[in-house]
């Protein structure tokens, strides 16, 4: 376990309360704006006091100060000291070894920026240096808050790969904060929903998205469902991509060949057949097997296994669909997806 | 061209009110620091008690440094036995001088202290970083322009200061005889007006001087905490 939280904390006038384990990888703490996840992480940082436990990697840090927790911060402002160059900035608090430095410099492409004050950089420089030097003083925990406000779409994409090339070669578990569900899914692992100052929910991020009280709280039409596929050819405009041997069609937006794609889905774009479908628009019709059906008050989530894969699609259908088709779980089923209610994440 | 009274006076000014900077600086750095960063119980009444010489007239600074150091204290009676003691010397113009300048020092300082946005300590603190080491590598270079404004300042109400020093050092020619105590003797003697007009312009210098610059890093200073 690499960090394990039970706290309460002042919250404005309310009391916040934050109950959850984070493994290694990344995590996303998702809510919307005024949920208290800021303040959660300054707390679990130690910059704002909380009664209550705060373990990482089976050590209480609770009682420790910031400076001794090894909790790493990237804060939505950079706060990059303006008295000293972007290098001093990186060095004053490194922990790495040099070599080690001189690569996070390069693999984060601010080699050309070490000379300059961080007045003069842009905001998406700003956060990548500020990113570095986190990454630089060696904690054993790293909290990003808002890592890509403020951000365009491309320079977006940039810092999260950059995020991701990280958390894989220092092995630094991650957790991101967000109210943009869409771009941080595709490089999370597992999920926190927060709202009013609580968390509600903790676990995969398939878990998280396929969850009702994600869709009420983050304010989704429907549930989400995201996969991975590998992009293989094209044809008419549209992507082929391999999963479980399957293929599934999605807009053409310039992803290489071979590369791997992060799909996103939303249930109510998915539609259920108990027999493969003939002469139809639909591009995509892929072979599931019924893992789970969940009602909800209007409407009925039925989570399916794409077969020869790991990966689950949740569809949102209506009541009155789920009685007539007479589903249950283990059931054979086919799901009819149009290619374009499919995105890939990284092209947003 | 100055007569050897004139350069004796400003000389020893120009001592008394470096020496008065040299020794109150370091604390007036901690205080402000302290009353700018930390919360305690207390700091209400500290706030007040930094500004007494501010509020208060200079002779009643001067009076109370003159029974604090006198033989009948004990401190003054230990000052005596090694020494050490500082009424009636030059020194104790400089403790005087350095009394009256420090709440305007420690005003300027501390503003610059609390200019600066509270994230960099925060950061600074994620990162692993002391806290000595964040006010030695963060706050203080942060803090710079404020600091030296201060200083300036309080080097001009050093050079200028009068009530404290003559009560607590008396008004003794070449040994405790400042810029603004001479002028005051000047204008005491029948005839010396022009004597006197001489040390008023000697004082006007330093002091526009000192203002003069503590404006420019004031104004240097506000140009980059917006930049």
């Amino acid at each position: 376990m690499s960090l394990s939280v039970d706290l309460t904390w002042q919250l404005g006038t309310t009391e916040g309360h934050a109950s959850f384990e984070v493994q290694s990888g990344i995590t996303v703490l998702m809510g919307k704006s005024g949920a208290g996840k800021t303040s959660l992480a300054r707390t679990i940082c130690g910059l704002e006091k909380a009664n209550g436990h705060i373990k990482l990697q089976g050590r209480d840090v609770s009682n420790l100060s910031p400076e001794e927790r090894s909790i790493g911060l990237v804060m939505q402002k950079p706060a990059l000291f303006p008295t000293m160059s972007v290098e001093e900035n990186i060095r004053l608090s490194a922990q790495l070894q040099p070599k080690d430095i001189d690569q996070l410099i390069e693999l984060a492409d601010i080699k050309h920026l070490l000379k300059r004050p961080p007045q003069n950089l842009s905001g998406g420089e700003s956060k990548r240096v500020a990113l570095v030097r986190a990454i630089a003083a060696d904690p054993k925990f790293l909290i990003l808050d808002e890592p890509l406000t403020g951000l365009d779409t491309s320079r977006r994409n940039a810092m999260l790969q950059l995020i991701r090339e990280i958390n894989r070669k220092h092995q630094i578990p991650m957790l991101l904060i967000t109210h943009q569900l869409e771009e941080m899914i595709a490089v999370a692992d597992n999920a926190i929903l927060m709202d009013a100052g609580r968390t509600l929910l903790s676990g995969s991020l398939t878990d998280i998205l396929n969850a009702s009280e994600t869709c009420e709280v983050l304010g989704l039409n429907s549930t989400l469902s995201i996969i991975t596929a590998s992009a293989a050819h094209r044809d008419d405009g549209l992507l082929a991509a391999e999963i479980g041997g399957q293929t599934i069609w999605v807009k053409d937006e310039g992803e290489k060949e071979n590369s791997a794609l992060t799909l996103r889905i939303l249930a109510n774009d998915v539609a259920l057949a108990t027999s493969p479908a003939e002469n139809t628009s639909i591009q995509n019709i892929l072979e599931a097997e019924i893992i789970e059906i969940v009602q909800a008050p209007k409407s009925v989530n039925v989570q399916c296994r794409i077969e020869g894969s790991s990966e689950h699609i949740t569809s949102q259908i209506t009541e009155r669909a789920y009685r007539n088709l007479t589903l249950r779980t283990g059931q054979k089923i086919y799901l009819l997806i149009k290619a374009v209610a499919i995105k890939d994440v990284h092209n947003n | 061209m100055l007569n050897q009274t004139e350069i004796d006076a400003l000389l020893l000014s120009l001592k008394v009110a470096l020496w008065a900077i040299a020794l109150g600086l370091p604390l007036a750095v901690f205080t402000a620091y302290r009353m700018a960063r930390s919360d305690f119980r207390g700091k209400f009444l500290l706030d007040g008690m930094l500004h007494i010489p501010l509020v208060v007239p200079p002779v009643v600074i001067g009076f109370l440094l003159l029974i604090a150091f006198s033989h009948n204290s004990s401190f003054g009676a230990w000052l005596n036995r090694v020494g050490l003691n500082p009424s009636f010397q030059w020194q104790g113009a400089a403790i005087a001088s350095g009394i009256m300048a420090f709440p305007l020092m420690v005003r300027s300082i501390r503003q610059a202290f609390e200019a600066e946005p509270k994230e960099y300590g925060e950061v600074a603190q994620t990162l692993g970083l002391s806290p000595y080491t964040i006010f030695r590598r963060i706050s203080l270079p942060h803090a710079l322009p404020g600091i030296l404004s201060g200083s300036v300042l309080g080097f001009a109400r050093a050079i200028g200061e009068f009530g404290a020093t003559i009560t607590f050092v008396a008004n003794i020619p070449g040994l405790t005889q400042t810029l603004p105590l001479a002028l005051f003797q000047a204008a005491q003697t029948p005839g010396g007006e022009e004597i006197a007009a001489r040390f008023a312009l000697l004082c006007l210098i330093p002091a526009i001087g000192s203002l003069i610059i503590s404006e420019w890093l004031s104004r240097r200073h506000k140009l980059r905490s917006q930049s």
